[in-house]
């Protein structure tokens, strides 16, 4: 009886160690799952980012950055494309650069690395366009050099790439310049229509006219090419673009007042 | 069967022991690492923001200078098309016959004082232009770059045309770049027509009178073309002449303008360029000889025939020891005797003087 006491007192006590030793085991476990939880990437959180810079967060149309060079390239569609392509590839490289070194990066002088990251990258797209499609660098000339200082993309390096994870920023990059890119050809479109009668395409890499089709040239309004004519047309893009969402916005309010309204009078009547 | 379970007991027991503590030396050394990090001493700002905009700026320079190395030929290479396509324009393109030169066009020596010439170029007329503009017997197609003018310079293509050497006038020109010369006289050149004839001498107009309705502005832009359009005239007709001594490093060699007179033979004298590389004479380029027999303004260094003297005398022991275009000639060799050539003692004398004279030049330069 005695033996079965300490052997009964033992398995106790050993039972205890054992459970003692588990549960340290599972709370070092829930400490490691605590410390790193698992990211589970949502496809639509991704999808959400890109979609978002398109229109949501459309850099000229609601942030209203990046006006400078949208004037002088917008005089047609040829420049739009150019400085789009120009835009996008800064935006994208210089997200992606700046994502990958933001851990890196001391916040004191992230600035300074930002401009020398974007400057070269800026300087690289200017040498290649020199190089290979040189009458449209001619065309954007200045224009090109002043991406530099670009709002869009110190805003977007500072706002989100030094935030976010390198994916994200590429996907970040490729909506906004998407959106820009939108904006840029709907504004050179009416400009080049409306300031030459027509439009006009050349190749950029040789220089040649590709085509021409001018049906309107003898109702040209020329003023529309300069720089007045880009502030008219992108006040008139602009307004159309705000009354659209303020419409969308409030046809959605409207629906969830019905809908409160609805479930309200539902409740009453319970 | 109680001591089998004990066994079985005390070994789970200390097998759980063992991962406990294995686990909890696993914690300690973390806990350890994170203090030490925690007390580690972090890199000064001083020296960590330096290192950090350092290696940003080395990469970022290292990225543009590899683009650049890439990049460079293909947009000199874009400029020279430029610079012909503004010639084709000016002389027309039916104009020119392109199977002479390269293209229709032959680059011409520019002295180094003519500061405004970016580049010039002897054109190929068609026989049917020549004839049919018969006042002119050359065409040079010169691209300049203005003196600084409002704001900043214009470049220019135009064509001068005469006899070279000798007189010249302004045949055409056009504006190719003003981007640079943000003024309202820039705007106006791409409109001008320029004068026919215009000679570049005092009380000459480039421009018809009252044609400049822009004022002052427009005016001093217009004066920098003037400028740089006398100068180009100057140069065709030879009046710009280089100073004597080095005058540029091309293809590695470096080149030397001289001159010099045959003592003996009163009238006689020549001026050219001589190519040196690594102590050793390579070419000989005659710009311009006066009576000198055997010259008649040949490379003779470079493979080039020594006038009609060469089928009537013994050129043979002149050319094994003087000519060698492809390894050079040393300059121990134009230190000994000269190898006269028979009949042309006193011209054979002068070209190795010449040469003996730039390799003082050469010396001079080069500090030795």
């Amino acid at each position: 009886m005695s033996e079965n006491k300490i052997n009964t007192a033992d398995v106790e006590k050993s039972s205890e160690v054992v459970n003692s030793a588990e549960s340290t085991q599972k709370s070092a476990v829930s400490t490691k799952v605590t410390d790193k939880p698992k990211k589970v990437k949502k496809p639509n959180e991704l999808l959400k980012v890109f979609t978002n810079g398109i229109i949501k967060d459309n850099a000229l149309l609601v942030m209203l950055l990046g006006l400078c060079p949208l004037f002088p390239s917008t005089t047609s569609i040829n420049n739009a494309i150019g400085m789009s392509v120009a835009v996008l590839f800064v935006l994208f490289f210089s997200n992606i650069i700046i994502s990958s070194i933001r851990k890196i990066v001391p916040s004191n002088i992230r600035v300074p690395v930002y401009i020398v990251v974007i400057a070269t990258l800026v300087t690289i797209v200017e040498l290649l366009m020199k190089a290979f499609t040189e009458t449209l660098y001619e065309q954007l000339s200045v224009f090109i050099s002043l991406i530099v200082v670009n709002c869009i993309i110190l805003g977007r390096a500072e706002a989100f790439a030094s935030k976010n994870s390198v994916g994200k920023s590429a996907l970040d990059a490729l909506g906004i310049s998407i959106g820009f890119a939108m904006v840029l050809l709907i504004v050179a479109f009416f400009r080049e229509v409306i300031g030459t009668g027509g439009i006009t395409f050349v190749n950029p890499f040789t220089g040649d006219t590709l085509f021409t089709f001018l049906p309107l040239a003898d109702f040209a309004v020329p003023v529309f090419v300069q720089s007045f004519g880009g502030f008219v047309t992108f006040g008139l893009v602009l307004g159309v673009f705000t009354t659209i969402t303020m419409w969308n916005n409030d046809r959605k309010m409207k629906k969830e007042q019905k809908e409160k309204l609805a479930l309200q009078q539902a409740k009453g009547g319970k | 069967m109680s001591e089998e379970l004990k066994d079985k007991v005390n070994k789970e027991v200390t097998t759980s022991q063992n991962e406990a503590s294995k686990d909890t030396s696993k914690e300690n050394k973390k806990q350890k690492k994170v203090k030490k990090a925690k007390t580690k001493k972090p890199l000064s700002n001083f020296i960590l923001f330096p290192i950090v905009l350092g290696s940003v700026c080395l990469i970022s320079a290292g990225a543009i200078a590899g683009i650049n190395y890439l990049t460079e030929p293909i947009i000199a290479r874009n400029a020279e098309k430029k610079y012909l396509k503004s010639c084709y324009k000016l002389l027309g393109n039916e104009n020119i016959d392109k199977t002479q030169g390269t293209d229709g066009l032959s680059k011409a020596d520019v002295p180094t004082s003519a500061s405004y010439i970016l580049q010039a170029y002897k054109v190929f007329v068609t026989s049917e232009f020549a004839s049919a503009h018969s006042e002119y017997s050359d065409f040079y197609y010169y691209v300049l770059q203005t003196p600084s003018g409002y704001k900043g310079s214009v470049t220019l293509a135009c064509i001068i045309a005469g006899t070279y050497g000798e007189d010249g006038v302004l045949y055409d020109m056009m504006a190719i770049d003003t981007t640079s010369e943000d003024a309202l006289g820039a705007g106006q050149l791409q409109n001008v027509t320029v004068k026919p004839g215009y000679t570049g001498e005092d009380g000459d107009n480039l421009l018809d009178s009252g044609y400049i309705t822009s004022g002052a502005t427009a005016k001093v832009t217009f004066n920098a073309v003037d400028t740089a359009i006398k100068q180009a005239i100057q140069v065709f007709e030879g009046k710009i002449i280089p100073t004597i001594g080095y005058q540029k490093t091309e293809d590695g060699y470096e080149i030397y303008y001289n001159e010099h007179s045959i003592e003996n033979m009163t009238y006689s004298s020549f001026t050219g360029y001589v190519y040196i590389k690594d102590e050793k004479v390579y070419n000989v380029e005659i710009l311009s000889s006066t009576n000198t027999i055997g010259a008649k303004d040949n490379a003779w260094l470079n493979g080039g025939s020594y006038s009609y003297y060469e089928d009537m005398l013994d050129f043979t022991s002149f050319s094994n020891k003087y000519v060698n275009a492809t390894d050079g000639v040393s300059f121990d060799v134009f230190s000994s005797d000269p190898v006269y050539v028979a009949g042309a003692t006193q011209a054979t004398e002068g070209y190795v003087e010449f040469i003996r004279s730039t390799i003082e030049l050469y010396n001079e330069h080069h500090n030795k």
